[in-house]
Formats: structure tokens, C-alpha cells, sequence
């Protein structure tokens, strides 16, 4: 079984490294060349469904009008971790709201104890969390080894930290036997490094909700067969840059 | 551009002693007991699993070699070395009802450790061949990144690697071209593994 870590923490090869001649090797570049060359390409989109459930059996929805803060909602005593403005959810909510809308969801108001609920809920949430990453010794090429760590102290350890983001998107329907309790028919997550270009930010959210729908091509109202295509347009669009 | 720069300044290193060689070199002879001692640099090309893998040409490569003559053709010895493959792509991967999309950086981290044995044919004097069998064991991380996230596995894995070359004298040095299949068998979590080098070197007699 895997264990999937924080990327900046590199593990490996010290034991072997120490027998080989790494000054020729090291010439070369690092035993990591090609890695990202943008905060854009460490954004992650992760969607999951129920499989049983069919999504053309619904067609109405509601949502609250800002993001909901997991971390607040987590720990009732924090005040909560959303560093976005009013408006910056709202747009964020907005293009969901396009999204769902393409699908051929409708949106609907809805107040606290209305005798007709909508099918469904799109809840949106967002947790930011703070890495910290400490690492260094033997794994600090490309000097290790060829000049020695003594020399160069600043290359034999290191210390960074990374804000990261994750906005959920979650469709609940009402469980059958409780008000109060939803079940989860779709969940989106797009997670990423939080970079210090509010723009870039709200750029890369806006194409990572077109990437959660494009990779759920049952989630429609209507007919699947005709946003297959935007699937596919919408995959295609982002490559690697 | 950078790639090609290392790659060009490297093989040069690896030929200057070659190149600059005594004018007259004296001819040297094959015996009993001679050691030889290859450096090279190598292009991997993935094949099978290791393609479906990571698809890309390694740029990355080197070995270092030890061969002791035991006959006047036959040879016992060492290798050793590292060769990197990467690759980076957007994947988009399913899993049950689960999909991931994202930018994925693939690596194979590999060092070699192979004793081999080496029959070579002509006389040493001239451009002489010689074919052979590595066996031992390879070294490998895998390593995939998506997102922030990554998953590594490091594993010894038994192998074996065929090789044929030509080694062209000049003095008491040789350059050497050669290429090696390498096959390393599934260890831990990861499947076989086997790719191509194709590697120039030189060599001292």
C-alpha cells in the first residue's frame, strides 16, 4: 500500500547515493528535473459520486450565498480560516451556479422550513491549511557530495512553508427519514498551492470547477450523451502548461 | 537548452582524455590479468511496463565499470551507475467512482549493481567487440507526484542486462559504444522494469 506525503518532503536514496560517484551525476541535474513550474500545476481535482443514484431524477436546488468555512464549522470556537472576500465567494458560488446550469439544474430560493425543498443542495466549503516543511542532510544536492555539506551550510538544510486550499463542492439530498441529515450524491474537491496572486487564485478555481464537471459527465438533468463533449473540451482546455 | 549544454559538456569530458592522447600510442596487448575501467555516459529508452510508466527518453545516464581479463578474451567485472527517467503530464485517472485530475511528475530514480561477464572477439589493437551478461540488482524509486502529494517506492530488484559494444583503442585508452538491456524484475508495489541504454564512454586499459 502507498503512503502518499506531502510532495516537498523527499525521501530516498542516501544509503546509495554514498557509494556512487554523484559528482558526475550531479553535473547532470538533480534526481527530480521536470518537476512543476507553476503553482497552477499542483492543483488537484478529485470528484466522487454515488454510482446508484440518478442524476437526471433531479432538477432544482438551493445554496447558501457564501462559502461555507469548514475550519469554523469544524472547531466552533475558530473563527474560521476564509481568507476570500464577500465577493470573491460569490463569484466563485456563481460559477458553479453556471456550471450547474449548463447541466440543466435549476436554482431556486429557499428559506429554512419551506414546505417544498428543492431535490437538492450544492454546498460549497473551503479549509485552508498551513504546510510546514523541514528536510535537508544527506538529500541536499546539487552540491552534496562534491563539496561537502560543511561548505555549503545552507544546502544541507532547509525550512518552507506553503499555505494550500481546498474548495469543496458538495450535492446533498435531504435523507428520507430525517431533515437534518444529507446524504452526499456528488463531491467535487479542487485543492491547491495558495499563491499570493489573488487573480491567479481566482483563476485557477474558475477552471478547476469547470474540471470537476468535466470529469463528471452523469451529472446532468438531461441528456449525458451531449456534455460528453464539454467533458472532453473542458480536459483538453487545461493540458500542461 | 540546458539539457544539451550538460549533456555535450559531459561527453566531451568523457572523450578529452581520448582526444588528447599520446600521439604515439604504443600498442598494447591483451593479457591475463589486465583491468579495464569504463566510464560512460548513457540515453535510456523506456520499453514495456517502464513506457506505459514514464514514456519519455532519458537524457540522464551514466556507469561506471570494472572488467578483469580472466582469459585473453573473457572477462569478470562490475557495474554500477544511475540513470533517471521522468515525465510530467496532465492524467486524468479513474478509480471506482472516484476521478483525479492533475498534473502528474512521474521519476524513476535506478542504480544499477551488476556483476557480468564479457566474451570479447578480435584483437585488441583494432575496434574489437564484445557481448556479455549483467546480473544483480537494481535500486529503484519510483516516485509520483500529483498535486501536493506524492508517493514513493524504493525497492532492490533482482535483474539482468545482456550487453554488446565496441570498443575502438587509441593508446591505452578505448572509446566505447555500447548498448544494454536491462531487465529488473517486480519487486515491493512495482512491476517489471526494462529499458534500453544506449551509451559512449571511455575507457582505460
Amino acid at each position: 500500500m502507498r503512503t502518499w506525503i506531502p510532495s516537498g518532503e523527499r525521501t530516498g536514496m542516501r544509503t546509495l547515493l554514498g557509494v556512487l560517484l554523484l559528482g558526475l551525476a550531479l553535473s547532470l541535474g538533480a534526481c527530480y528535473p521536470g518537476s512543476v513550474d507553476n503553482a497552477a500545476e499542483l492543483d488537484l481535482v478529485l470528484t466522487n459520486h454515488d454510482p446508484d443514484f440518478d442524476f437526471t431524477s433531479i432538477q432544482t436546488y438551493a445554496s447558501p450565498d457564501s462559502l461555507i468555512d469548514i475550519a469554523a464549522l469544524l472547531d466552533p470556537d475558530s473563527e474560521g480560516n476564509i481568507d476570500l472576500t464577500k465577493a470573491q465567494q460569490q463569484q466563485i458560488i456563481a460559477w458553479i451556479d453556471a456550471e450547474l446550469a449548463s447541466r440543466g439544474y435549476q436554482k431556486v430560493g429557499y428559506e429554512q422550513g419551506d414546505p417544498n425543498p428543492p431535490d437538492f443542495f450544492m454546498l460549497p466549503g473551503v479549509i485552508k491549511s498551513t504546510t510546514v516543511v523541514v528536510g535537508g542532510g544527506w538529500g541536499c544536492y546539487p552540491y552534496w557530495g562534491w563539496y561537502g555539506c560543511g561548505y555549503y551550510p545552507w544546502c544541507c538544510s532547509y525550512a518552507y512553508s506553503y499555505d494550500s486550499g481546498t474548495l469543496l463542492v458538495n450535492l446533498v439530498q435531504p435523507s428520507a427519514d430525517s431533515d437534518t441529515t444529507y446524504t452526499v450524491r456528488w463531491s467535487g474537491a479542487l485543492n491547491g498551492v495558495i499563491s499570493t496572486s489573488v487573480a491567479d487564485v481566482m483563476a485557477r478555481i474558475e477552471s478547476g470547477i469547470g474540471q470537476m464537471f468535466a470529469q463528471s459527465p452523469y451529472l446532468t438533468a438531461n441528456q449525458p450523451e451531449s456534455k460528453q463533449t464539454d467533458a472532453v473540451f473542458h480536459t483538453a482546455k487545461r493540458g500542461v502548461r | 537548452m540546458k539539457r544539451t549544454i550538460l549533456v555535450t559538456a559531459l561527453v566531451g569530458l568523457l572523450l578529452l582524455p581520448v582526444l588528447n592522447g599520446p600521439a604515439h600510442a604504443q600498442r598494447h596487448v591483451s593479457y591475463v590479468g589486465d583491468n579495464l575501467w569504463l566510464g560512460s555516459y548513457s540515453v535510456g529508452f523506456p520499453m514495456g511496463d517502464t513506457k506505459d510508466y514514464i514514456g519519455q527518453t532519458s537524457w540522464l545516464g551514466f556507469a561506471i565499470e570494472g572488467r578483469h581479463f580472466t582469459t585473453p578474451n573473457l572477462t569478470l567485472g562490475f557495474l554500477s551507475g544511475w540513470t533517471t527517467f521522468n515525465d510530467k503530464s496532465y492524467r486524468l485517472t479513474e478509480e471506482g467512482t472516484m476521478t483525479l485530475s492533475g498534473v502528474q511528475a512521474r521519476y524513476l530514480n535506478i542504480f544499477p549493481l551488476l556483476a557480468n561477464v564479457f566474451y570479447y572477439l578480435g584483437d585488441r589493437d583494432s575496434a574489437n567487440f564484445y557481448f556479455g551478461l549483467g546480473a544483480g540488482t537494481y535500486w529503484i524509486e519510483q516516485r509520483t507526484e500529483v498535486g501536493l502529494w506524492a508517493a514513493t517506492e524504493n525497492n532492490w530488484h533482482l535483474g539482468l542486462a545482456p550487453e554488446i559494444g565496441v570498443a575502438f583503442p587509441r593508446g591505452r585508452t578505448s572509446i566505447v559504444v555500447s548498448a544494454r538491456y536491462n531487465y529488473a524484475f517486480s519487486a515491493g508495489n512495482v512491476g517489471k522494469e526494462s529499458w534500453l541504454s544506449l551509451g559512449i564512454g571511455f575507457q582505460l586499459n
